[in-house]
């Protein structure tokens, strides 16, 4: 029996690493990069961020189980083909959350206000950092649960898992509050550069299926 | 007789229990069930929690209450879990009074020990909401205040000994949840919060902050709780105990938590922990438990460790001090500046922007105030044909986001001033009472209920007195009237008053013997300085040397303009000759900018001349656009800079956007290039007197619901270098506003905008009442989630798929 409840990760935000390339693809650059001025520009915000965002992240282990129309989740019955086929065979699930931060907003808003231009660079770089950070917890699990398979992280809004079940997660983890992690009546989650999601436990290394990802050159489970 | 807890703590060493949630799990808990639904659902086995912890020999327990407020429970399951709750409490507090054994599973936790007649307490646990208060979240202050008050209400009905506040990561939330408390019932409140490894809470105060407006607003005892494990918390006791002048709490996890055997295991065992505690008390906290992963066997090994042990007797500190929500400002030997320049007095751009709500403007002139190395910030937005008590709450909780500094309200209404305490994410400056009975006796309760340092201007009924020994008096008054609310001496500065020295001569040296009189009483003193060179010629000479000479006799605060460069030579002329510039190098730096400025311009200047205005926008380079632009209004008019060169080099830009040549961050960095040497422009044309044209104007908001305003606020920058007047209606904006500006405005076009698909509603709910009432207006939708589909079938005009496609829709519909 898989037993975790409310545990929490922190991370120095020095530990935290700068995805440039993430952040780059936020902005719209894809084939090209950003010229020296921009990438100036890039840097100083991301700088910003590093510095006031505080990385953590609360998870919590669910037993689950497959039925006929959907998933039993344990806090939720969900019906989605695409969540139902990325947690095939799994008999548990990590809930995860984290954030880095209401301090990351506060930075951004200063500037929209004032120099939106700044803004629109820091909110890039504020996402770029909670992706980063998102992998890094990612890593983590995948050595605290060494013994099992876990699937690709799947979050609410990713093929036709309804951001609806977001309040679900939330009614499911309360103690993400201790985190500083929060929803809002209209299912934006607050600070804004967070994420929740779902991690697939299992004991056999299944077919991955990941519409929105991109990724199957870096991955071992290429469809 | 049970002795009265706050006759304890402080006194001796006071206790609380442990973990309640790492319990409950060990005792059938599953993820995803709610603790507090536990009282009603399992009572014996919280009833046994409690009881545990009592046997261990806790003093107080927390209420099984952690996750319950109005928030997420109605009235009547509320009433049913937080009565329940207490009701266990109290069944555990019983049993154990009447020395009744320990058995079950916790058991194995304690061994036998008499506890019967030991002080046992109540406490009634509250925790965070839940919610992110505005503006990163979507919870009011007011609601968040509303949220905790029912249950307060019942716990001192229901015979609670204390309020606990606890795990709180905000101090924002933490002081809402103070006052609702405070409102609601009149028990000793305790508060801790959650620090991090640097000593900081999510939200970035350090405990001196904490301390500050937590002692500020009254709390009996405060410290730290959760997150970090005692030997991470001993690191942090040092600096609570240099500031904190009530008990201190400390009640660590049991470490950090790992996985063993797919169970959760803490690192740190009952002995190590009654180690590290028995430290901790050495350090000065004196109310002492655990938190997550500590087990009845933690708290009664740390209290075995303890027994007999003297409390260190917690200091009063003398020092003054105001808070922003990120870091506390003393009035010790260093004066305090405070920018005086958010204040309509004299100011016609300042008033026109309380006027026009033009909060940009005035969040502005406060961040300018920062850069110039301000301390602190007042903040007078009192203007005769505006609602005061709506615009200070409006300008606090807009300058609170932007600005680090402490603020100092300054309002003679006293209505405005609870509003603006109310609200603030800290502890103020309060600007000001004085000797008039009306006046005090309307003020002092405010600053009693929410903290805040007072400021006791030398005046009463009778007037401004012209002898040192008047004006001493009425700082007398002052301060025995303060202390009858029970307002520390530290938390009053007294102004003595700068008056005009034209209009008396004296003027000037009353004020300067008030001032060292003050120091010598160890009093604090603060002084608006300006105004004594009111009505002379030159005035910066006279009032800066007034400002040195205040310094020298005592002066703990000033309230000046940081811009003005004989002040800031003064003031940092003072500091460097009486040692508080460490080897000079403030002043250097000061010094240095002094003389370069030109040198930097002629530098700047023949860079300009290769890349020119055009070129600096093309790349973004927002100061060669300054410069450029200057230089080229020494030969060629105003106008013909815009249409020749501005705007050309804005549409090369645009057009290379459209044509995806051109991403979005260096169309915003030529943007802000082409507005600074717009804002060349308008100051070259103001100055002579002319003004320039404005097209529009146009209205712009985020529906309501939505906080997401970047997007919203890059249209504006370029509807605004377009030569387009934008009215900025902000974020989160109620259909009725929007209406009503449309129409008293008779707008012609108003941009919406939403991110969520949860929000599109709204826009549709807007775009359907402005269609009712102000039929000739064009409607243009943008944002994220918005496609020209769902902008037809939401019935707008015209949906902007990005920035610059707004512009130019709007330049086509005012041609």
């Amino acid at each position: 029996m898989l037993e975790a409840i409310n545990k929490e990760i922190r991370l120095a935000n020095t530990l935290l690493l700068p995805d440039y390339k993430e952040m780059k693809h936020l902005l719209g650059y894809y084939r090209e990069d950003p010229d020296s001025i921009v990438f100036e520009k890039m840097e100083s915000s991301m700088n910003k961020v590093l510095k006031v965002c505080k990385p953590c992240a609360l998870y919590s282990v669910f037993p689950i189980k497959e039925e006929e129309d959907g998933l039993d989740l344990g806090f939720a019955k969900v019906v989605s083909k695409d969540l139902s086929r990325n947690l095939k065979d799994c008999h548990h699930v990590i809930v995860l959350g984290l954030t880095i931060g209401s301090e990351v907003d506060r930075l951004i808003q200063r500037a929209s206000r004032l120099n939106p231009s700044e803004g629109y660079l820091l909110q890039a770089a504020g996402a770029a950092c909670a992706e980063s950070f998102a992998n890094y917890v990612n890593d983590l699990l995948k050595e605290e649960y060494k013994d099992y398979v876990l699937k690709p992280r799947y979050s609410c809004g990713y093929g036709d898992f309804d951001l609806k079940h977001q309040s679900d997660i939330f009614k499911a983890m309360p103690k993400f509050s201790t985190i500083g992690l929060t929803l809002m009546e209209t299912g934006i989650m607050a600070p804004s550069k967070s994420i929740t999601a779902l991690i697939g436990m299992s004991d056999v290394e299944g077919e991955c299926y990941l519409p929105e990802c991109d990724k199957c050159d870096e991955c071992g489970r290429k469809l | 007789m049970r002795p009265d807890l706050m006759d304890l703590v402080g006194k001796q060493l006071v206790f609380f229990d442990g973990g309640t949630g790492s319990i409950l799990v060990e005792l059938g808990m599953q993820a995803g069930e709610l603790p507090e639904m536990w009282n009603i659902e399992h009572p014996e086995e919280v009833v046994s929690l409690h009881q545990a912890y009592y046997a261990a020999g806790a003093n107080i327990v927390n209420t099984n209450t952690f996750g319950v407020n109005h928030l997420k429970y109605d009235d009547e399951m509320l009433e049913t879990l937080v009565k329940a709750a207490i009701n266990n409490a109290k069944e555990a507090k019983r049993r154990v009074e009447d020395g009744e054994v320990l058995t079950g599973p916790l058991s194995k936790y304690v061994h036998p020990m008499d506890v019967k007649d030991k002080p046992h307490y109540i406490a009634l646990d509250i925790g965070p909401s839940g919610k992110l208060l505005k503006p990163f979240g979507d919870l009011d202050f007011e609601d968040c205040i509303k949220s905790y008050a029912k249950m307060i209400q019942l716990g001192e009905a229901e015979g609670v000994d204390l309020i606990m506040i606890e795990t709180m990561n905000d101090s924002y939330e933490t002081k809402a949840a103070v006052i609702a408390a405070k409102e609601n019932c009149s028990l000793p409140i305790f508060v801790t919060n959650v620090y991090d490894e640097h000593h900081r809470l999510l939200t970035g105060a350090d405990p001196e902050t904490m301390c500050t407006i937590l002692e500020g607003l009254g709390v009996k005892a405060l410290g730290m709780n959760c997150s970090l494990g005692p030997e991470q918390m001993k690191e942090i006791v040092p600096e609570f105990v240099e500031n904190i002048s009530v008990p201190l709490i400390v009640t660590p996890n049991a470490g950090m938590p790992r996985s063993e055997n797919g169970k959760t295991v803490y690192d740190i065992s009952p002995d190590d922990f009654a180690k590290y505690m028995k430290e901790i008390a050495a350090q000065g906290a004196c109310v002492l438990g655990g938190c997550c992963g500590t087990t009845p066997a933690h708290i009664q090994a740390m209290i075995e460790a303890l027994e007999g042990f003297e409390v260190v007797p917690v200091m009063k500190k003398n020092i003054g001090k105001i808070a922003s929500r990120n870091h506390a400002v003393s009035f010790k030997e260093k004066p305090v500046l405070i920018g005086e320049r958010i204040n309509p007095t004299g100011k016609k751009k300042f008033k026109e922007a309380l006027r026009n709500h033009d909060m940009d403007y005035i969040l502005n002139e406060g961040l300018k105030q920062e850069e110039a190395g301000c301390d602190a910030l007042d903040v007078n937005v009192g203007l005769p044909e505006i609602n005061e008590v709506a615009m200070i709450e409006e300008v606090v909780k807009e300058l609170q986001v932007v600005t680090d500094l402490p603020l100092q309200m300054d309002t003679t209404n006293p209505e405005a001033m609870e509003k603006a305490l109310r609200v603030y994410n800290g502890k103020a400056l309060i600007n000001s009472i004085n000797g008039k009975e009306e006046v005090l006796h309307s003020i002092l309760p405010l600053v009693k209920k929410y903290g805040g340092v007072v400021v006791g201007l030398t005046l009463d009924e009778t007037g401004i007195p012209d002898s040192v020994e008047e004006r001493m008096k009425i700082a007398d008054k002052i301060y025995a009237t303060a202390k009858a609310y029970g307002i520390d001496a530290k938390d009053i500065i007294i102004d003595p008053l700068a008056m005009a020295v034209s209009a008396d001569n004296n003027a000037a040296k009353v004020t300067l013997d008030t001032v060292k009189a003050l120091k010598e009483q160890g009093r604090n003193s603060i002084l608006g300085v300006s105004n004594v060179s009111f009505g002379l010629p030159a005035r910066e000479v006279i009032t800066s040397t007034f400002f040195t000479l205040a310094m020298s006799n005592g002066l703990s605060a000033a309230i000046i303009n940081p811009m003005s460069v004989p002040m800031k030579q003064a003031y940092q002329g003072y500091l460097t000759l009486n040692g508080l510039d460490d080897k000079c190098l403030n002043y250097i730096e000061l010094a240095s900018s002094f003389v370069t400025s030109t040198q930097v311009s002629v530098a700047q200047k023949s860079e300009v001349k290769e890349e020119g205005l055009r070129g600096a926008i093309l790349k973004g380079l927002k100061n060669n656009a300054e410069s450029a632009t200057e230089a080229l209004l020494e030969t060629m008019e105003p106008m013909k800079v815009i249409n020749e060169i501005l705007i050309p080099a804005l549409d090369e830009v645009g057009k290379g956007f459209e044509a995806k040549k051109v991403y979005l961050p260096q169309l915003l960095l030529s943007a802000d290039a082409a507005s600074a040497g717009f804002a060349v422009i308008k100051h070259k044309l103001e100055a002579s007197g002319s003004v320039s044209e404005k097209k529009g104007p146009i209205v712009l908001a985020t529906v309501k619901g939505d906080i997401h305003d970047i997007g919203k606020n890059i249209v504006k920058v370029l509807l605004e270098n377009y030569g387009f007047e934008v009215i900025d209606l902000g974020k989160d904006v109620p259909v009725e506003t929007i209406v009503e500006t449309v129409k008293e405005k008779n707008i012609q076009l108003v941009g919406l905008s939403a991110l969520m698909t949860t929000t599109v509603p709204n826009m549709e709910e807007t775009i359907k009442k402005l269609r009712e009432e102000c039929p000739g207006c064009k409607l243009c939708v943008g944002g994220a989630v918005l496609t020209q589909e769902y902008a037809d079938m939401i019935g707008a005009d015209f949906y902007a798929k990005d920035a610059m496609n707004t512009v130019n829709y709007a330049q086509q519909l005012f041609k």
